[in-house]
């Protein structure tokens, strides 16, 4: 019964290939706004210039759209708005300096404790079976 | 005497009341004198009337336009559409806070008519301590924020206004659901605190427990859920969810709730877990006091600072007092707590559980620490870095996929290990169809994989419940019984059960929703003029008219779209208006949305540029509709799995 169902398994997969490569990929349109959430809106509270009204707002969002269509990369428009307004102006700092301590700690605690946690997990079922 | 005197002398009266039913509760158990007992009882009953009357003062002095009143003034005026002003009351802090109040001593209340009788040991010292949390609002509001202070002189003729943001339908519900949810965790709190310092942490109790933690909960999750829906129809709140710091700190207690209802069942089944359960709680509490912290201190930057005041210090200093009387509660009586099972399997119901809470805490430390991380980094590196949306997706999305997995698996063990044949049984066609649709939308797409994992997570999690059921159910429909009445039949044997599988299908349906947005949304933005016409995936949108209305307050400006079908025939009619406010010098813009099961069209007047000329941003978000569907399951499941066992039979 197992062999019939990787057979079928396995013709289902390579037709979801096939047509996964025949229907087209189409282009992601949402670059900019991908963009205006990863900038901050330097008057408001707490909102990115996607979100706020405010004119240095819609100013900024001007200055991206002109940028991406000048074919600049995406941190090329970032360290654009870096440089003027300072780290903060991003709405996630940068994974350098510093800032490293926030990417990082989650990472390294969380994979601690789920390594601790788990060898307890062992341990305890171990224990007493 | 006019009305703001009787509102602050019954707020003077339910202090005295808090105070008489603390000290009368300890000199009663001190002295073992059940009348004294009594007596502390009673006043802790009358402080709801008194707070409630208290709170009617202000109602009615904001619906009568009372602006000699400084919170009236400053929350209502004469303009504003007459539904608001009944709920203006906590549109600020002063009003938030006799709300929290009112809802803190009708929660005394009804623990006290509810609970079991045979918990009498421990009413005492849970008489105290929710007095005690009472006492704090109540004399805040006496010595610091009083919401009835007055105007001696020059008393205005009309308000200030409402914050123009809370102007919304959501008003309604949102804010007195999230504000009801976070102050009722003192209930579950308060009742294991009693419970542990009388020694009495027994079964019973932790029904009373399970079913008011179920309760705040949901009311929790559904107000987090309609804030989420509130920032969906305006512009600004980052769709439906921003990772917000006043977002964040409703969302942290509501996760560690979470863990909390789920490892209590271990608790009720095995009897293990209690160091851990009364750790959850104490957590989730003084989380809560957090967000208290957060949101009226204001030492972070958000979005959402409406009761935003300069107490900062008074909710830090409570916040720490509780997080200290947590710990001297648990380090004094950890012996009492303690308790001897361990795991049998790592394959097993509890080991799941366990993993769940994992995750679940992983979130709330991941949400904590972005939190305060620009506090940490101003402080010790002088330096301002904002913490917002990118991080939490990144950090966040992969852990809330894991946790997506494990409420796949999870339920497929069974309590104290599960054999390898059983797994295999019951995981196989869950597993097939979850790399299916991981293979269908991975290759038919250029969307990143997560959005694949995420729905094949969900594919998962679904057909696990599905498989559970129909097993379930075929045991009874082999013995005669119709697939409909045998379904049922089913969830009624097992309310709890069944009830919780409803509410995991309702979270399935919001990452839906999550991944429709996040993944799928297609957005424009134009500059249009009335009459011009757009074409959008499947729509085409005529602009009809813009319509201006000035009010005294704010300038109304109306946006009216046309959607047509293929034929030129109009099949809907959309608004979205952009309403200035010139006293705040702010805007409120609201979509027009045309929601259905596949996708949403949302349509938003961002800016007017003259008469007939406006920026819209447009969008299809696939799938959100089933969001807000999860509201009602989510609901439906809860009352499930809170319906008492034997209702018919006692």
């Amino acid at each position: 019964m197992f062999k019939k169902i990787k057979l079928n398994l396995f013709i289902l997969v390579f037709s979801f290939i096939l047509i996964g490569c025949i229907s087209d990929v189409d282009e992601n349109n949402n670059r900019n706004y991908d963009l205006y959430s990863k900038i901050m809106c330097p008057v408001c509270d707490g909102q990115t210039i996607g979100e706020s009204q405010a004119s240095i707002a819609n100013d900024m969002k001007n200055i991206v759209d002109v940028y991406i269509s000048d074919g600049k990369t995406d941190d090329e428009i970032l360290k654009y708005f870096e440089d003027r307004y300072g780290t903060e102006i991003l709405s996630a700092p940068p994974n350098s300096g510093t800032n490293t301590i926030v990417w990082a700690t989650p990472l390294v605690l969380i994979s601690l404790s789920f390594i601790i946690f788990s060898v307890w997990l062992k341990k305890s079922a171990k224990g007493n079976s | 005497m006019s009305i703001s005197n009787l509102g602050l002398s019954l707020l003077v009266i339910t202090m005295n009341l808090c105070i008489y039913s603390i000290i009368g509760s300890i000199i009663g158990i001190r002295l073992g004198n059940s009348q004294i007992k009594l007596s502390a009882k009673n006043a802790a009953y009358c402080t709801f009337f008194t707070t409630l009357i208290s709170s009617m003062c202000l109602i009615y002095a904001f619906v009568t336009n009372d602006f000699s009143i400084k919170y009236v003034f400053m929350h209502s005026n004469l303009s504003m559409d007459p539904a608001y002003t009944w709920v203006a009351m906590y549109a600020g802090n002063e009003g938030s806070l006799l709300y929290i109040a009112l809802v803190i001593s009708l929660s005394i209340l009804l623990v006290l008519l509810f609970k079991p009788k045979d918990m009498y040991e421990s009413e005492p010292h849970l008489i105290a301590i929710m007095s005690g949390f009472l006492l704090f609002f109540i004399g805040v509001m006496v010595f610091f924020a009083n919401p009835f202070d007055t105007f001696q002189t020059n008393i205005p003729s009309d308000g200030r206004g409402m914050n123009p943001l809370l102007a919304h339908p959501g008003m309604f519900s949102h804010p007195p659901l999230l504000m009801a949810g976070l102050a009722t965790i003192s209930i579950p709190f308060s009742l294991i605190t009693s419970m542990i310092l009388t020694g009495t942490f027994r079964n019973n109790g932790l029904d009373f427990v399970r079913t008011t933690s179920l309760i705040v909960w949901s009311i929790l999750g559904v107000g987090l859920l309609l804030g989420s829906w509130w920032a969906y129809t305006i512009l600004g709140w980052g769709g439906y969810w921003v990772w917000d710091p006043i977002e964040n700190v409703g969302l942290m207690p509501w996760l560690v709730m979470t863990a909390f209802i789920h490892s209590i069942i271990v608790q009720r089944r095995r009897g293990m877990f209690r160091v851990w359960n009364v750790l959850l709680i104490f957590l989730a509490f003084v989380l809560a006091q957090f967000g208290m912290f957060i949101n009226r201190g204001g030492p972070v930057v958000s979005v959402h600072s409406f009761a935003a005041s300069t107490l900062g210090y008074i909710f830090l200093g409570f916040m720490v007092f509780s997080a200290l009387f947590c710990s001297l509660i648990f380090i004094a009586n950890y012996n009492k707590i303690y308790s001897e099972n361990k795991i049998e399997s790592v394959i097993s119901r509890e080991a799941a559980f366990l993993i769940n809470n994992f995750f679940l805490l992983a979130i709330t430390f991941v949400t904590l620490w972005g939190l305060i991380f620009p506090l940490i980094n101003e402080v010790f590196y002088n330096e301002t870095v904002t913490v917002g949306a990118p991080y939490y997706n990144a950090v966040n999305g992969p852990v809330i996929l894991l946790l997506l997995f494990i409420m796949g698996i999870g339920p497929n063990l069974s309590w104290k290990g599960t054999s390898n044949s059983n797994l295999k049984t019951n995981l196989l066609y869950p597993s097939l169809i979850a790399i299916i649709t991981f293979t269908l939308f991975f290759l038919s797409s250029n969307k990143p994989i997560m959005s694949s994992l995420a729905l094949s997570s969900i594919a998962l999690v679904l057909s696990t419940i599905i498989f559970e059921w129909f097993r379930g159910s075929r045991s009874l429909i082999k013995n005669g019984t119709h697939w409909l009445y045998a379904f049922f039949k089913l969830i009624s044997n097992n309310r709890k059960k069944y009830g919780g599988y409803i509410v995991h299908i309702s979270i399935l349906l919001i990452a839906l929703g999550v991944v429709g947005i996040n993944f799928y949304q297609v957005k424009i933005d134009k500059v249009v003029s009335v009459g011009e016409r757009i074409e959008i995936g499947n729509y085409k949108i005529e602009i009809a008219e813009i319509n201006e209305n000035n009010f005294n307050d704010r300038r109304e400006k109306v946006a009216t779209f046309l959607i047509l079908d293929s034929n030129e025939n109009i099949v809907n009619t959309l608004e979205g208006n952009n309403t200035f406010y010139p006293t705040f010098n702010m805007a409120s813009i609201r979509a027009g949305i045309l929601s259905s099961p596949i996708e949403d069209l949302y349509i938003i007047p961002s800016d007017f540029i003259d008469n007939d000329t406006m920026k819209l941003i447009i969008s299809i978000n696939p799938l959100v509709w089933w969001m807000w569907v999860g509201g009602p399951i989510f609901i439906l499941g809860t009352l499930i799995s809170l319906w008492p066992r034997n209702f018919n039979k006692s």
